[in-house]
């Protein structure tokens, strides 16, 4: 299953700001310039659009939600910081054969109105994730399992095919336990929360901030040191970095590119294992637009062709790693060795131009958007030492609809292969979401039907030799991974693992 | 407003433009952004795009003038790429708004009726829409496409073009030369193009400099919200949106692109500007210049050593104490770029005692209205009152303080002034500044303080003074304003009335009527008057003494009816002379040959000579004394006895 | 005043027939927005079927001009239709962020005012350090644009002095703390407007006190104090009212990048985010609610211009 971390990419990353309603009179919490960090209140940046509390139609994947979502809500499971599965609400699980899960579920647990969370609640939730619309993206998988509830604490889950990463869903979007009475009318859901989670929600600027209070007798509260927590929303990560540094904010997801000024400011970084990776996709492998896209040998030169290093250290600065596989570096189907394939070598890249039929170069139109402006560049500015006329064209809102028009041979974007064999599914199935623009090859497909199918180890070596086959066909030109950056105050730490932020259970106040 | 006729030369008007240095520095800044936007590709150091990963941030260096940024390109270089898009953006836009504009607003203004009331309810319906909001919102549809965001904006001005085009035509088009072309038989499209439009064009520039300047804004600003942006040659907007971003890494990239943006705004208004103030016409009134400060520094003394004491001479009985005693009065103003004062009255003594009527005459600029201004302590700003006395009724006012001085004015010292449109303050009713004048002079209430104005509207004339007092000054004709004028100036109940030339702005049967009021009034309420004029049949009439002024000096002085059929002066008999009803069967209107000399231009000798038939070498050998010249009577004039064999004809042209 | 007041009733009736033009055309605007509106909002992994689903619950599939028959009788009655990305309705979305907006530009309105009239007043009357000060600073402070001046203001006082919060509002429920949120905002967008009405005051200003009417009620006795401020000023308000107008128009359209830059939620920011989320409804009822403003401003401005000025009103 795909956990896709920004599913429309960078496009609409670009500008995050939702339809902001301010809500009068209902006291937004104020934070003075200074606000002292006792384990009082919590003000957290987080980059959400339009958010609603209704978690079976919010973006899933390991990503800022999680923080807004696990504020009022329990999850079945949770991603540990090595990136193992850590009982939630369910304490317990075990596969009793690649298609059946039998969940225990921890006892004594309530909403925040006093019905009790139990396996019928449980199942009220993944079977109105079949029908809720529009659906969050991983429902399709949700909506595949039939559920049967054994006993108040026991649950039954099958799935139609083998699906390993169930858990992985549960714990990243996918496992939100909502109290079933407002999933009778889950309209509501959107502005008010109705969970069993740590805090409730006290205020809400709709789009813009929303600050939650804890709740008495929540079962894990010392793992909630905060009294309240408000989560803001913010425009460009300058702005929110302007508000870390003036004191408004204690914490929230940091930009690589100000990691720099940030450490020199005092303020901490946390830093997960790399996960993710931008660049552009070379969509048009069958050439139908550019042709040059269409030999093979052309797109092993625009790899040649890249500085890796200089360009992950200018636009990611110190925490950047080089790098052109679709899988990082830690993850099962990443070896260094297909990894060090394509050095830094304008020449080669030439050579390789030359013997594909293309002395003089070609033209080649990137799609792009402005958030992505930097990397492109940089990117361009290697390709066009080669003499590839990179003609890069910005779209903001309809970025999406020309990415999947099938029109262009180049698209900028970004990808997280996480849980792997659900990240390669999607990335390089023709049917996939990463798949622009349907393409097949033989190879991959075969390589890629067999990491499906395996498991432990044998679907890592399959994965490895499919990252080395996509590596050698030169699908996509990609300079390096990034990892999840998280910025807090001084007084404040947290812990990000291998997760996309710092879940709200792991932030302290700090010396 | 606008004036008939031609325009200044183009030539001339760039001389103009360029002489000023501000303009000229902008005119070329201007230039500069053109003719290197236009040729970047040549003149940039590096492309706009060529990055250096291992350069980056760095400050201004041999290599990299302006630094670099967060890609390691050159700041100066991307500098040079980004102007031409926002000057091209906002040229369109102007453009399109005055192509779309100006034709309209012709047609609007130069027709009315129908055409009129259509265009201009179009031109109020652009007033209607948020253009920002609007040209942000069609980036729905067009997200970066700079030709139709600036088209859209150029299309919403269209209409304060047209509104403000179809202003000025209809103010030139009942112009006396548009009527002219009219009848020569010109088409219309003839007169617009060829009359109206070369008149109306000043303004009209000046608002496309504004435009330019809005739309150089407005551009920055989209590209600034991400919209309507370029990656490969981004504009000054989207430099300071992406210096923005890096504003903690490095504060300097803020600099250049926010000032090149802030300059090339700043050309563009100080062209508007200096458009707006060389071009003739185009502003109503006189526009106001701030002199400069000078100090009192030196000031050009006449040769005091060689005239006698005047203050001995003046025609008075040495027991009675007049009411107003003026003597060796000098008012002076800095002369401009010479840090020196130069007096515009020299040395004026008269006396005027209480219950009469002295005359004060002379042509414009002789500095009559200086002088009573003097009285009253009311010179203008930087006008001085350099030396001399005034003595009103046994007090000295020159050396008092502000606040005595103030408190003689209304109180005892009443004043009219020439033009009664011009004298009463058009955003109050007439009734209100009345009684607020009247309130400041009684400590009486509200109710009586309103019998009393309604009382004094009824002294002046005026036959319904309860409905004159609700009326404003610009719904009233101009003798009744100068009626109210009078009402206003008496509600001190002074013992003295300047009036300034009270009747030269009235009609010629409002004139007689005015005079008789004033006199009436004074023998009613006992008061003296001091009447400034040009018109020597006023003086005949009404007067009681007469004073004539020439050039800053007092040339002749006594008794009214004395000196006007005995003028002992040839400028006197000069301007008996010229008067039209002197000239009895002369087929033209006569008047003294020359002209009055400027203030910076006056010799210590006898200032008349250059006009005068009597002149001789001993007039022009030293300063002139007021002399006496009978009983009662003073003349500037050394070839008095002359004076007799002089004749009307030889003194005028 | 009953001119007056008849001049403003004419302005009204004629402010709704224009109100109604820019409706119909924002409202026109959706259907020239490419692409489908369904695939947009759900993303490509969404069925076809989905998407003509949900392009058939929001009436999309219906003739145009019955769409936009139902949309003008919902728009009459206060109903704006509901947003596409948060499904609230779009005129509770916009009231809410009206009070952002309207506080932002009133606060720097009066800045404008408050500091711009009796700068320009003080200009005029001493031509001294003031003056200089006014007539060399203008030319630069117009020039300024204001989202590179509220940068650099955050830079400053807000990331280095933290005298000041460096984005966000907060509402009229705490007063100090609203009015701390506010003060940089309004500082970027008032302080090129001062320095522009501080220099038509003090032109105007000039030009009045050269009148002859002032020299007359001083002649009769009136104090220089009362004549400055009943006459004096009093004169010069018709063209400085005027000039105010226009600038209120421009904190309009300046709010929209201020509240960018500052993280305001108010009417600029709704713009922006509904353009670039392709929220068609409402970016329909932005529009139209900023055109009510506008039209707004510009008959307050027209009333005071003409109570201030009587030769203006008629007859």
């Amino acid at each position: 299953m795909s956990k896709v971390r920004r599913v429309v990419g960078l496009g609409v990353a670009a500008v995050v700001v939702a339809s902001a309603v301010a809500a009068c009179g209902s006291g937004a919490a104020s934070t003075g310039t200074k606000t002292p960090s006792s384990a009082g209140t919590l003000s957290l940046g987080a980059a959400l659009a339009s958010a609603s509390f209704n978690p079976w139609l919010s973006p899933d994947g390991d990503n800022e939600y999680l923080q807004l979502e696990g504020a009022v809500y329990d999850s079945l499971t949770h991603i540990g910081p090595d990136g193992q599965i850590e009982p939630g609400l369910a304490t317990t699980w075990t596969f009793t054969s690649p298609t059946t899960l039998i969940l225990t579920l921890r006892s004594g647990v309530t909403f925040s109105d006093g019905t009790p969370v139990n396996a019928a609640a449980v199942k009220a939730n993944l079977d109105y994730a079949k029908t809720a619309s529009p659906a969050a993206q991983q429902n399709a998988y949700i909506a595949a399992l039939t559920t049967t509830v054994i006993n108040s604490t026991t649950l039954k889950v099958v799935s139609p095919t083998p699906e390993p990463d169930l858990l992985t869903d549960f714990a990243t979007g996918g496992g939100f336990i909502v109290n079933p009475k407002a999933l009778k009318d889950p309209s509501v859901l959107t502005a008010s929360p109705a969970g069993s989670g740590p805090y409730v929600l006290s205020a809400s600027v709709p789009g813009q901030q929303w600050t939650f209070t804890r709740r008495k007798g929540y079962w894990d509260a010392a793992q909630y040191p905060y009294g309240t927590v408000v989560l803001k929303s913010y425009a460009s990560t300058q702005a929110q970095d302007d508000a870390l540094r003036s004191g408004q904010l204690q914490g929230g997801p940091e930009s690589p590119t100000l990691v720099k000024s940030d450490m020199a400011s005092g303020l901490r970084i946390e830093e997960s294992a790399p996960e993710a990776f931008d660049g552009i996709w070379l969509a048009d492998r069958a050439g139908k637009d550019v042709r040059a896209l269409g030999n093979v040998k052309v797109r092993q030169a625009l790899n040649y062709a890249l500085d890796r290093d200089a360009i992950m250290k200018a636009i990611y600065g110190p925490l950047g790693i080089p790098g052109s596989l679709v899988m990082p570096p830690g993850m099962p189907g990443y070896s260094s060795a297909a990894n060090s394939t394509y050095t830094y070598d304008p020449a080669k890249a030439k050579q390789l131009l030359v013997a594909a039929g293309y002395p003089h170069g070609f033209t080649l139109p990137v799609l792009s958007s402005p958030a992505a402006d930097t990397l492109v560049q940089a990117m361009a500015g290697n390709l066009r030492a080669v003499g590839v006329n990179v003609q890069i064209s910005d779209h903001t809102t309809d970025f999406i609809s020309q990415a999947y028009s099938g029109k262009w041979g180049a698209i900028v974007f970004a990808w997280t292969p996480i849980p792997p064999a659900q990240g390669m599914e999607e990335l390089l199935s023709p049917t996939g979401l990463g798949n622009f623009d349907h393409s097949a090859q033989s190879q991959i497909d075969t390589l890629l039907a067999t990491t499906q199918q395996s498991q432990g180890s044998s679907q890592t070596s399959a994965l490895t030799q499919l990252v080395q086959a996509v590596n050698q066909q030169g699908w996509f030109l990609i300079p390096g991974y990034t990892s999840n950056l998280y910025v807090t105050s001084k007084h404040t730490t947290c812990e990000i693992g291998q997760r996309a932020v710092c879940p709200l259970y792991t932030f302290r106040p700090a010396g | 407003m606008a004036q008939a006729g031609r325009l200044p030369a183009t030539r001339a008007w760039l001389r103009a433009l360029l002489h000023s240095p501000v303009s000229a520095v902008s005119l070329l800044w201007l230039l500069a952004v053109v003719v290197v936007s236009v040729f970047a590709p040549l003149l940039a150091p590096y492309s706009p795009v060529q990055d250096n990963l291992t350069a980056l941030f760095q400050g201004p260096s041999l290599h990299h003038l302006l630094g670099t940024d967060e890609l390691g390109r050159d700041v100066l270089s991307r500098l040079m790429f980004g102007g031409g898009t926002l000057l091209w953006g906002a040229a369109e836009a102007t453009g399109v708004a005055l192509l779309l504009g100006v034709p309209a607003g012709l047609l609007a203004g130069y027709s009315g009726g129908k055409p009129d009331r259509l265009l201009s309810w179009l031109a109020d319906l652009s007033f209607a829409v948020p253009a920002f909001v609007v040209v942000v919102a069609l980036a729905v549809i067009y997200p970066q496409n700079v030709v139709i965001l600036m088209g859209a904006l150029g299309v919403i001005a269209a209409g304060g073009v047209l509104r403000f085009t179809r202003n000025l035509t209809r103010a030139v088009r009942d112009e006396l030369y548009v009527d002219a072309a009219r009848v020569d038989g010109l088409t219309r499209r003839q007169i617009l193009v060829g009359h109206v439009l070369p008149v109306i064009s000043p303004p009209l520039v000046v608002q496309a400099f504004t435009g330019m300047s809005v739309g150089v804004i407005v551009l920055a600003s989209l590209s600034f919200l991400g919209l309507g942006t370029n990656p490969e040659t981004p504009n000054w907007g989207q430099l300071i949106y992406d210096a923005s971003q890096q504003v903690t890494t490095d504060p300097w990239l803020m600099v250049p692109s926010g000032a090149v943006l802030v300059l090339t705004v700043m050309a563009l208004n100080f062209l508007g500007s200096s458009v707006r103030d060389l071009a003739p016409g185009t502003r109503p009134g006189v526009r106001v210049r701030r002199p400069r400060r000078t100090g009192p520094g030196r000031w050009l003394p006449p040769a005091e050593s060689a005239a006698p004491d005047e203050s001995a001479q003046v025609p008075v009985e040495p027991s009675a104490e007049s009411l107003l005693r003026v003597r060796d009065l000098v008012v002076a103003f800095p002369a401009p770029g010479e840090g020196r004062l130069q007096a515009v009255v020299d040395r004026v003594s008269f006396d005027l005692p209480a219950g009469q009527t002295l005359g004060l005459v002379g042509e414009s600029g002789c500095g009559k209205t200086m002088s009573v201004l003097a009285i009253q302590g009311l010179i203008p700003a930087p006008g001085v009152i350099a030396s001399g006395s005034v003595r009103f009724d046994g007090t000295e006012l020159i050396s008092a303080s502000s606040r005595s001085v103030a408190a003689v004015r209304g109180t005892r010292i009443g004043y009219i002034s020439q033009d009664p449109m011009t004298a009463l303050d058009p955003s109050f009713t007439i009734g209100s500044q009345l009684r607020e004048v009247l309130r400041r002079h009684t400590r009486a209430g509200r109710r009586v303080v309103r019998e009393r104005s309604l009382d004094l509207l009824r002294e002046v004339g005026i036959a319904d003074p309860a409905a004159t007092a609700r009326l404003y000054p610009h719904q009233i004709s101009g003798g009744m304003a100068q009626r109210v004028a009078i009402a206003i100036a008496l509600s001190g109940q002074p013992d003295l009335l300047i009036a300034d030339e009270p009747t030269t702005a009235l009609d010629v049967t409002v004139q007689a009527e005015i005079l008789d009021l004033l006199r009436d009034l004074k023998e009613r309420r006992t008061m003296a008057l001091l009447l400034v004029t040009h018109d020597l049949g006023v003086v005949a009439d009404a007067c009681d003494s007469v004073a004539v002024m020439y050039a800053g000096q007092i040339v002749e002085q006594g008794g009214a009816e004395d000196v006007l059929s005995n003028s002992r002066h040839p400028y006197t008999l000069g301007l008996l002379s010229s008067m039209p009803a002197a000239t009895g069967t002369r087929a033209r209107l006569a008047a003294i040959r020359g002209a009055v000399p400027a203030p910076r231009d006056w010799p210590v000798s006898c200032r008349f000579a250059p006009r005068c038939p009597l002149a001789a070498d001993v007039c022009r050998v030293g300063p002139v004394a007021l002399a006496q010249a009978g009983p009662g009577r003073l003349s500037r004039c050394v070839r008095l006895a002359e004076l007799p064999e002089l004749t009307a004809e030889q003194v005028l042209a | 005043m009953v001119p007056v007041l008849r001049m403003a009733l004419g302005r009204l009736a004629l402010a709704v027939p224009m109100l109604f033009v820019v409706a119909t055309a924002t409202f026109f605007l959706q259907q020239l927005v490419p692409g489908d509106p369904g695939s947009f909002i759900l993303g490509k992994d969404a069925a076809p079927a989905e998407i003509r689903q949900f392009d058939v619950s929001l009436g999309l599939n219906r003739p145009v001009l019955v769409q936009y028959g139902a949309w003008l009788g919902r728009a009459v009655r206060g109903n704006l239709g509901e947003s596409w990305t948060t499904r609230e309705p779009v005129a509770q979305t916009l009231l809410a962020a009206a009070p952002v907006t309207l506080s932002l530009a009133g606060l720097a309105l009066l800045v404008i005012v408050g500091l711009g009239v009796p700068l320009g007043t003080l200009a005029a009357l001493r031509p001294g350090i003031i003056d200089r000060i006014v007539q060399a600073s203008a030319g630069f402070a117009i020039a300024l644009p204001n989202f590179w001046l509220g940068v650099g203001l955050v830079l400053l006082l807000a990331v280095d002095l933290k005298l000041f919060p460096a984005t966000g509002y907060v509402s009229l429920s705490d007063p100090a703390q609203w009015l701390h949120s506010l003060v940089l905002p309004v500082l970027a967008l008032a302080a090129g407007m001062t320095v522009s009405l501080a220099l038509q005051v003090r032109s105007a200003m000039i030009d009045v006190l050269a009148a002859d009417y002032i020299r007359s009620l001083r002649a009769a006795g009136l104090p220089r104090r009362s004549v400055l401020f009943r006459h004096a000023l009093r004169n010069c308000m018709a063209p400085v009212v005027t000039t105010v107008g226009f600038q209120l128009l421009g904190l309009l359209a300046g709010a929209v990048v201020i509240e960018q830059l500052f993280n305001l939620p108010g009417l600029g920011s709704v713009m922006v985010s509904s353009v670039t989320e392709h929220d068609i409804p409402l970016v329909q009822g932005a529009v139209l609610l900023f055109a009510v403003l506008v039209v707004a401003v510009n008959l307050v401005t027209d009333v005071a211009a003409a109570v201030l000025n009587p030769r203006a009103r008629g007859r």
